[in-house]
């Protein structure tokens, strides 16, 4: 199913935020983790992605380390304590504003 | 994918961005390839695939640009700009003051005193000038990248050296001292230009980056011989400064990772040498007689509390005490106080403007060195860490040791209050540093963590 654009973008510092809580990862292992998780309906376009990563990286929520893996250097992300505070912030505000969206939606008029 | 990427690159401004946002987004689109034709595809349709992918160039590119430009400094450009216009009101009052010395055959009267006074209001006077000079080179470094001043560290911190090297057996005589040296027919200042050799150390010890104990030693030893030269001019408080604002930022890098050693062992020894480096190194040179004879003489008054170097610290306590909380105090400062524009300018200010003034001054000057450290650590770039915190040190160092020597808590040296105490060389240096931690802010999402494949110091 198609999902209506500007319903991703929103959350989608969320999403990146929760998959480095997880662990470091450099962009293509993101998109592709992302891919998998969410069946194919987020398609992240790496256009997007990197310049959101390096807007995290700007305010200090991720940091950037280089290390080799599988014969290239590559970039890896990882959480910062206010990348970390953050993310639980936003889940909270996305688990509230889900209820009472599945909750409207419930209500049988 | 070439012209893909070709694209995406043109629509960032800033060029020193390049190669890294270049590396990150081909190795995506080389990761994309592979799997794509892991899934069946040509080489040519993969690789098609991976970039219709990746979306539109420009607009990704446009959005990238609009992150890794240069920053203004505005602020701490506008606190500079305050700090730099209140000295300069600050000594053209006392210039004006001095002024009333200067008409009649009352200079004369005071013979000596009309000397230091003359002195002193020719300081005061051309003030005006060596800031505004100062703050044009701040502005020109602020517009360099650091990491260009970064690649030439080790030629320039070898010039320096040879300087001082040449200074120690060939420099001008003043008062027992070799500060200045004729080079070129430029008088150079030593001591001042050391000062600049302090943020170039966290230059040089970057290209020892990822290197392991050898790269200690030579740390140590970039460190060492410059101090242990610029102890021999002999200027004991600036070989104090640099080897405690070296070893600071040594310290910095070792704790960030930059060296492939046992972090605690080495900074364990890096302190202890610190520690009893300079206490042997005065008793050896105490007993073996190599001080100069000021400098027994300055060591054993302050201890003694007695003597000519007491003198003046004597003034400057009865100065502190007699400070009145808003306004002039008791004591007229400017008749019997030498250097008191330059040297004991904190003393003067608190005698002649209350402690309240003092106080604020001293707040003003704490700000100051918290926002350069803060800038320092801020950003991203180890290099940008460890010069930051090399201007920070200085400032720090200089100014705390000047108020503790100005309120009699320390014995007399040379020193002097950054951006206040008259004298171009200190003041102009001073901007220079400051030039540097701008620069340092001005390109803090340029570079990344790690530019060291990109940023390397010339072996």
């Amino acid at each position: 199913m198609a999902i209506d654009k500007s319903l991703v973008s929103g959350s989608m510092t969320m999403l990146i935020l929760k998959l480095l809580s997880e662990q470091d990862m450099y962009g293509y292992e993101m998109i592709d983790t992302l891919r998998q998780k969410s069946q194919n309906v987020f398609q992240l376009k790496a256009g997007t992605l990197y310049p959101l990563l390096h807007g995290m990286e700007e305010k200090g929520l991720v940091t950037v380390y280089e290390k080799e893996y599988a014969g290239k250097i590559r970039k890896y992300y990882s959480l910062t304590k206010q990348g970390h505070k953050l993310l639980t912030d936003k889940t909270e505000e996305w688990n509230t504003y889900a209820n009472a969206v599945t909750n409207v939606l419930a209500f049988n008029v | 994918m070439e012209q893909y990427l070709k694209l995406l690159l043109e629509q960032i401004r800033c060029k020193r961005v390049h190669p890294y946002i270049k590396e990150e987004i081909q190795a995506h689109i080389e990761d994309q390839i592979e799997d794509n034709i892991q899934l069946g595809m040509t080489m040519e349709e993969a690789e098609k695939a991976a970039v219709e992918d990746m979306g539109s160039p420009v607009e990704v590119g446009i959005a990238l640009d609009r992150i890794h430009r240069p920053k203004a400094a505005w602020g701490l450009i506008g606190l500079m700009a305050v700090i730099s216009i209140a000295g300069i009101i600050f000594h053209e009052l006392i210039a004006m003051n001095l002024q009333k010395y200067m008409e009649g055959d009352l200079l004369q009267s005071l013979g000596s005193i009309g000397r230091n006074i003359v002195a002193s209001r020719t300081g005061s006077a051309n003030f005006a000038l060596y800031t505004l000079i100062g703050f044009v080179c701040m502005l020109i470094i602020y517009h360099i990248d650091y990491s260009v001043i970064a690649r030439f560290a080790k030629v320039l911190a070898l010039i320096m050296i040879g300087i001082i090297g040449y200074g120690l057996f060939a420099g001008t005589i003043i008062g027992g001292m070799r500060y200045a040296v004729r080079i070129l027919g430029m008088n150079i200042h030593m001591p001042s230009m050391m000062m600049l050799y302090v943020p170039l150390y966290g230059a040089i010890i970057y290209s020892y980056y990822g290197k392991g104990y050898t790269a200690i030693v030579k740390s140590f030893l970039w460190m060492l011989v410059p101090t242990w030269i610029t102890l021999r001019l002999p200027s004991l408080v600036m070989a104090a400064i640099m080897l405690v604002s070296m070893s600071v930022v040594l310290t910095i890098a070792i704790i960030n990772g930059w060296f492939q050693v046992s972090k605690k062992r080495v900074i364990g020894i890096l302190w202890g040498v610190e520690v009893v480096l300079p206490i042997g190194g005065l008793t050896a040179a105490y007993v073996l007689e190599l001080l100069e004879t000021y400098q027994i003489a300055r060591i054993r008054s302050f201890l003694s509390g007695s003597g000519d170097a007491n003198y003046i610290t004597n003034i400057l306590r009865v100065n502190f005490r007699g400070s009145s909380l808003l306004g002039a105090g008791s004591q007229d400062t400017v008749a019997y106080l030498p250097n008191f524009n330059s040297d004991y300018i904190f003393s003067y200010l608190i005698s002649s403007y209350g402690l309240l003034v003092g106080a604020i001054v001293f707040s003003v000057f704490a700000v100051l060195i918290y926002t350069v450290f803060s800038v320092s650590f801020k950003q991203r770039n180890q290099l940008g860490i460890c010069m930051g915190c090399g201007c920070g040190m200085i400032f720090l160092l200089n100014a705390v040791i000047n108020v503790a020597e100005n309120i009699g808590i320390l014995p007399l040296s040379t020193t002097f209050l950054p951006f206040l105490s008259t004298g171009g060389r200190n003041l102009i240096v001073c901007y220079i540093l400051m030039g540097i931690v701008l620069s340092i802010y001005r390109y803090k999402d340029i570079y990344p963590r790690e530019a060291k494949r990109h940023i390397s110091a010339v072996e």
